[in-house]
Formats: C-alpha cells, sequence, structure tokens
C-alpha cells in the first residue's frame, strides 16, 4: 500500500512540487530565521565565553548583562583573593573609547583591558602578532573585522599608530575573536594601559575573573565570594546567559524574529495543509475505491502518513540546503560574522515540521476515513 | 445456492432538514452460478440495494446475508474483511489508479490483503491476459481506451476470485459495440462454478446478457424475469 501511495503522489506532479516547495519554504524561513536569532544571541555572551580560562566572573550586583558595567573598587580583587577556594583573581577592565586615526577618522571602539601579568582574557587566535603583542607599551591588539572596518580596503599592517582618548597607541596584534552583540571594533590591552587611557574617574574595575581551586565546585565558590564581599559572583556560563536573557526580555528582537519564525511556521503550515488537502480530496473517490476494495482506514491512513514522510523529507532536506547555502554565501559578511545554521535550530526546524506534516495528515485523512466507501458507486 | 439476499431492507438518509427514505423493505436473491440485472429507472434504489448488499452501505433495518454470512453480525473490521476476500467491484467509472499501470491497477485486491505490489502484478497478469489484455500490461489508464479501462476494473474485480461480482452501471460510458463486449465478458465471468455477477443497469440493450433480471421502482422490487435457468455446478 505504502508503493501504491507514494506513486499516487508522484503521479501528480503539481501538487507534489507544491508540497514539497511548501516544506522547504517553512523549513528555509524557520531555520534561517531560527539560526541567525540564536547566533546573534550568542554574540551577545561571546565577550565571556571568550574568556575561556576563567570560572567565575564578579561584578557589581546591579550589574544585569556584561556591556552593563558598574565599577568596582580597587579593594574588591583582594577581598575576592582572600575567599577560599579562590586559585587566582584577576583584574578585568570593559568600557568604550573614541579611537581616532591618524586620517582623522573617530570610531568608537570597546576597549578591553586584560591582566598585566597573565594576560588572562587575551585572544587565543592571531591572525598578526601573537600574546607578546600587550606587552609592548601603549600596544593594541584588534579584532580582524575592527581593523578592516577601521582601515577599510587594505591589509593593515602592525606598527600603525592610532589614537585613544587622545593618547597614542600602535596596533602590535590582529586577532580573530568571536563578534559581539553591537559590532563595534574591540581594542585589547594591558590592564595598566587601558585605565591609564580612561578620563579621571574614583572606580575604574569593570570585573575580577576569577579560577577556582582545583576540587571547588565553582557554583559554591561563587556564592561564598556573593555572601563573603556583597558582590555578585557568576559562573562563566550563567553570566553568558544572563546577558542573553537581557537581550531577550528587554528589547524587541525575539519578538521581531519570532514573528518571522510564526510567519514560516504559519506559511507552511497553511500552504502543506491546504495542498495536502486538495490532494487528497481529489483523490476522495480514489480512496473510497480502495475502501470498498477492502484497504482498512489504518492502510490509508499509513498510505497517507507516508505521502507526508516523503514530502517531508524532501521539503526538510531541500529547505536546510537553502539554508545552508546562505550561511555559507555570507559568511565572508562582517555583518554575519559567526552566524551559522545552529545544530539544535536544525532539530527544532524538523520537530515543527513533522508536527506540520501529521496536522496536515490528519486535517486531510479525516475525510477518508469519514467517506463512505459507497461513494464509488455514486456517478 | 444463493451468494447473496436482502430481505425487508429499508435504507434512510439524514440530510435535507430530515431523514429520507430510499428503500422500502425490498428483497432479493442473487444465485450463484449466473448473472442478474437490477434495473429500473434513475433513483428508484437500485445503486443502494447494491451498496447494501455488496456490504458497503450499512442498511437501516431489514436482514443482508452475503455467502452466508449476516452483515448485521458483523462489525466494521469483519464487513472490510468479507469485502476483501469474497466480493469484487466493477464500477461505472473505473475508478483506476492513474499513475499505477494497469497490472498494478489489476493487483490492488491482492495488495490490501497484504501482498508486494510486483508479486500481486504478476498474479493479475493472467487473469488481464484473458481479458485480452497482454498487450497493455504496463500501460497507465491513460493510454488506454473506455473498453480497456473497463477491462482493468474486471480483471481488478476478478484477480482475488471473489464469489459475488457487484457492477455498477459498468456499460454506461462505453458506445454500444464496447459495452456489448464486456457485457459478453462479465456473463463469462458469471459461468465460472459457484460465482456470482450481479449487474445494475438502466440500459436495455444489455438484458439479453442476463439470467435474471430484476426490476425496482421507488425503492421496492417488483419482481424479477428468469431468462435463462443457470446449470447446476
Amino acid at each position: 500500500m505504502i508503493e501504491i501511495a507514494l506513486r499516487m503522489l508522484s503521479g501528480d506532479r503539481t501538487k507534489y512540487l507544491g508540497l514539497v516547495s511548501g516544506i522547504a519554504f517553512a523549513t528555509l524561513l524557520i531555520s534561517q530565521q531560527a539560526s541567525i536569532f540564536v547566533s546573534l544571541m550568542i554574540r551577545t555572551a561571546n565577550q565571556v565565553l571568550d574568556v575561556r580560562e576563567v570560572d567565575l566572573w564578579v561584578m557589581d550586583p546591579r550589574v544585569r548583562y556584561v556591556d552593563e558595567v558598574e565599577a568596582l573598587r580597587d579593594v574588591d580583587l583582594g577581598r575576592i583573593r582572600g575567599v577560599d577556594g579562590v586559585e587566582w583573581a584577576v583584574p578585568f577592565y570593559k568600557g568604550t573609547a573614541i579611537l581616532r586615526t591618524r586620517e582623522g577618522l573617530i570610531n568608537q571602539v570597546f576597549l578591553v583591558g586584560v591582566d598585566d601579568a597573565s594576560l588572562v582574557g587575551a585572544p587565543h587566535q592571531w591572525v598578526k602578532g601573537d600574546l607578546s603583542a600587550l606587552r609592548r607599551p601603549n600596544g593594541i591588539v584588534l579584532d580582524l573585522q575592527g581593523a578592516q572596518f577601521i582601515w577599510p580596503g587594505e591589509d593593515v599592517p602592525l606598527g600603525r599608530s592610532a589614537e585613544i582618548n587622545d593618547v597614542r597607541v600602535e596596533l602590535t596584534g590582529i586577532a580573530d575573536v568571536s563578534p559581539t552583540f553591537i559590532t563595534w571594533p574591540i581594542a585589547y590591552m594591558k590592564y595598566s594601559d587601558a585605565v591609564r587611557l580612561l578620563p579621571p574617574q574614583r572606580n575604574v574595575l569593570s570585573y575580577v575573573v576569577v579560577k577556582a581551586a582545583s576540587g571547588t565546585d565553582p557554583a559554591e565558590l561563587a556564592a561564598r565570594i556573593a555572601a563573603r564581599t556583597g558582590l555578585q559572583a557568576l559562573t562563566w556560563d550563567a553570566f553568558a546567559w544572563r546577558s542573553v536573557e537581557y537581550v531577550l526580555t528587554r528589547t524587541g528582537i525575539p519578538v521581531n524574529f519570532g514573528i518571522t519564525v510564526m510567519l514560516g511556521i504559519l506559511v507552511g503550515a497553511a500552504v502543506t495543509a491546504q495542498t495536502f488537502y486538495l490532494f487528497v480530496f481529489e483523490n476522495l473517490r480514489q480512496f473510497g475505491a480502495l475502501k470498498a476494495i477492502g484497504a482498512t482506514n489504518r492502510q490509508i491512513l499509513g498510505m497517507v502518513l507516508a505521502q507526508a514522510a516523503v514530502v517531508g523529507a524532501l521539503g526538510y532536506g531541500i529547505g536546510l540546503g537553502l539554508c545552508a547555502i546562505f550561511f555559507e554565501v555570507t559568511s565572508g559578511s562582517a555583518a554575519l560574522e559567526g552566524f551559522r545554521l545552529v545544530p539544535q535550530v536544525v532539530a527544532a526546524t524538523g520537530g515543527v515540521i513533522a508536527l506540520i506534516l501529521v496536522l496536515s495528515c490528519l486535517f486531510s485523512v479525516r475525510r477518508v476515513f469519514v467517506v463512505d466507501p459507497a461513494i464509488v458507486f455514486r456517478g | 445456492m444463493i451468494a447473496a439476499s436482502a430481505r425487508n431492507v429499508v435504507m434512510e438518509f439524514e440530510g435535507g432538514g430530515g431523514r429520507t427514505r430510499v428503500l422500502h423493505g425490498a428483497s432479493i436473491e442473487v444465485p450463484a452460478g449466473g448473472l442478474t440485472l437490477l434495473v429500473g429507472p434513475s433513483g428508484c434504489g437500485k445503486t443502494t440495494l447494491l451498496s447494501v448488499l455488496s456490504g458497503t452501505l450499512a442498511a437501516t433495518s431489514g436482514e443482508v446475508e452475503v455467502m452466508g454470512e449476516r452483515l448485521s453480525d458483523l462489525d466494521d473490521a469483519a464487513r472490510v474483511r468479507l469485502r476483501r476476500r469474497r466480493i469484487g467491484f466493477i464500477f461505472q467509472q473505473y475508478n483506476l489508479l492513474p499513475s499505477l499501470t494497469v497490472a498494478e491497477n489489476a493487483a490492488i485486491p491482492l495488495v490490501t490483503a497484504g501482498m508486494k505490489l510486483s508479486e500481486a502484478s504478476r498474479r493479475a497478469q493472467p487473469v488481464l491476459e484473458r481479458l485480452g489484455m497482454a498487450a497493455h500490461l504496463d500501460k497507465l489508464p491513460r493510454q488506454l481506451s473506455g473498453g480497456q479501462q473497463q477491462r482493468v476494473a474486471i480483471a481488478r474485480a476478478l484477480v482475488h476470485e471473489p464469489a459475488l461480482v457487484v457492477c455498477d452501471e459498468p456499460t454506461a460510458a462505453l458506445d454500444a459495440k464496447t459495452g456489448h463486449t464486456v457485457m459478453e465478458l462479465l456473463r463469462a465471468v458469471a459461468a465460472a462454478p459457484g460465482r456470482a455477477v450481479l449487474v445494475v443497469t438502466h440500459d436495455s440493450r444489455i438484458h439479453e446478457f442476463a439470467d435474471r433480471i430484476v426490476e425496482m421502482e421507488d425503492g421496492r422490487v417488483l419482481g424479477e424475469r428468469i431468462l435463462h435457468r443457470p446449470e447446476a455446478n
């Protein structure tokens, strides 16, 4: 019966293609928009995720996400180091600054200051230079996309000078780092150099990043640090999620993407259900004849499910393929850097498409179930 | 031997704001070994009685028996099994599946019984050959004439060797000559031992092929004429 079902399906080429196209379109829309959304959310946490050496981030209790910095007092670093279970704790500066090129171009940049001694928080993948670039006096390391944004259309050489907050700095390295939610260039410096460039202010310590001693549970240590210091201490993954949740709850971005994803689901469901219904409706006499001849409702359901499975698999495959091509083609774009087809989205889209198909089947097959086999005797 | 019978069958349908009675206590016997024509004017209930006798429609009241089984004693699944094993169907519009070949269409009753399509198609070939369709086994229905399509439908009705073959206006969509040929084939089918063929028609040109003619009017069986007495098998 399955073979008969598939022959019936391929025999009606127009509806076959319509069904496959509908599923492919829905898959493309859902997987592409959801992947962009997830990739964008990951960007909000990238500055946390890129600091791979640490277990905990300690910050002012008012901080709600990574870009919202309330400076700590310098003495807090010593207090944190004094908590049992802390292997080491180092300062980490994060703020914004104005970078002016010698050509007079002005760019807003993220300024990141990493611990002078350990260089914890420095980039891991280098395009030009290496870790020693950060040890040079007033040396800055720019992210690759940022360097190309500041000096477009050229292979930026090391040694190029610029000014940050009117202080001369020298480009000593270019690194490949994960893009941030706001795509400003990221300038890395030693902590001591970074804070020297800042306008006079009482406190400059953005975060203290902490490594837990061997055998110490990071979550327990975070609770201990919070209890001892009154500061907010979060494991790296909790802080990353906190940053994602801030964007989810405080911006309209999820609503916008959610609407598009919902449209994809609705359009896909509508096209699929309608086409499937038409396909079944137009074959109602054939199904009626099969029932008269002796096919059971279960066999008919199996036939319709087999037809749905084939158009679903084809449409889903084509849609995912188109989505993968989109991300491959746009992989060189700075604006879409790091955007990719997320495996979890692939699985979730498959689930949604399967649900659409099952509902479409049930919606359509109802007619066959209730059709009187005697329909075939009526002219 | 009686292949199928109906006694005092009443059939009512819901609709149009009330119940419509289509059969008013119709009774009929379809003996094995012959071709029975069920005739009468349009709307007299012929097709409804055929549907009731073939187990595709459940009567509102009355008794229906097919090959000794009382249909009112059977649940839906048992009625489906009965149709699958004991009854062959020939429809006015043939109802062939357009994307299946001639051999595959004829094989459908075997497939519904669980046989693989390829094996069932092989089993259907001798039946098609007997009906003169040997040269058309791999063709699609749209490549055939109306008469050829009806032959495929006859093959489909015979492939599982049913005891009762029911036909609804089998010549209505055919020209006189092709209709004549189809009726000759059905007559040959009815000659098989223990098999009954029941044909609903309002085509008076085919009366000559009948062993018995049962006349209906206004949902009632008026009477029957026996034209040929079936030979005892």
